[in-house]
């Protein structure tokens, strides 16, 4: 019977995951705390406050 | 519209969001995807018309796939509120798209706030979630980046941009909501489960599977 090989190419392989590039891994690091008080904008509130109404309401 | 887990009878065949790729996810992979536990997809669908056959397909409209991610990190010290772990969990938002007739209705915005709230159930109810990541096509930076996501420089040339959102910046009420939901959920299912007790109603095991 034969054997159906199901390994991917290297040009085949879909990714779900991204691929992280050094570059991105230093500025993560450098940039994940000093935001970390950014405010939320308010187009973000509006529509989180819609959604949980909508979701609130369906349980 | 609705938005809910994709199922397999959902109505993919003429989804047309403006980018092949997301068009081929949703009609070609996402149900394997969910099948094998990779990611899960999320549509939303029309509200069925009053005409509509009990257990007919309802027409996507929009998706987003999550799908568990972690971030890693460099300069892991005890001076920052960050946790000491590499890499630190996080929610990817692998694909999102809406339908191109679903243009200026706000469903993009919609299914973005459905992928946060999901990501906060996720971290307030079943497991460690600090921050959801994107891989955004350069073009769309600006509109993740118009609901608090923030770029990663580094990308190469051209490519997808990391975009983050610490949740941790989300006001404590919304924590609140969640928990309201899951407290109501939660005596919902105890309802349930004990009218089926009750009844007599069967809990078999999984099609195949033991109980232990």
């Amino acid at each position: 019977m034969a054997v159906r090989n199901v390994i991917p190419r290297e040009d085949e392989k879909q990714t779900l995951q991204p691929q992280w590039t050094a570059e991105e891994v230093h500025a993560f690091s450098e940039i994940c705390e000093s935001e970390a008080n950014r405010p939320i904008p308010e187009r973000l509130i509006r529509a989180l406050a819609r959604t949980a109404a909508n979701l609130i309401e369906k349980v | 519209v609705t938005v809910r887990p994709l199922r397999s009878n959902d109505d993919r065949a003429n989804f047309d969001c403006g980018d092949p790729a997301l068009n081929t996810y949703l009609k070609t992979q996402a149900s394997q995807d969910q099948k094998r536990r990779c990611a899960l997809t999320h549509v939303a669908v029309l509200p069925a018309s009053s005409s509509t056959v009990v257990g007919s397909s309802s027409t996507v409209v929009g998706y987003y796939t999550v799908a568990n991610t972690a971030v890693p990190r460099l300069h892991v010290s005890e001076a920052t509120k960050l946790p000491m772990y590499d890499p630190v969990p996080a929610l990817l938002l692998a694909r999102l798209g809406r339908d191109v007739t679903q243009k200026n209705t706000g469903l993009g915005e919609e299914l973005i706030a459905h992928a946060i709230m999901t990501a906060l159930t996720i971290s307030g109810d079943h497991s460690g979630c600090r921050f959801i990541l994107v891989d955004a096509y350069p073009h769309r930076v600006q509109w993740y980046s118009e609901f608090g996501f923030i770029p990663i420089p580094g990308a190469p040339p051209g490519g997808n941009v990391k975009m983050f959102l610490d949740l941790l910046r989300l006001p404590g009420a919304l924590f609140g909501a969640v928990e309201h939901m899951r407290k109501e959920r939660d005596a919902l299912l105890a309802k349930l489960i004990a009218k089926l007790l009750l009844t007599g109603g069967g809990f078999g095991p999984p099609s195949g599977g033991t109980v232990a």
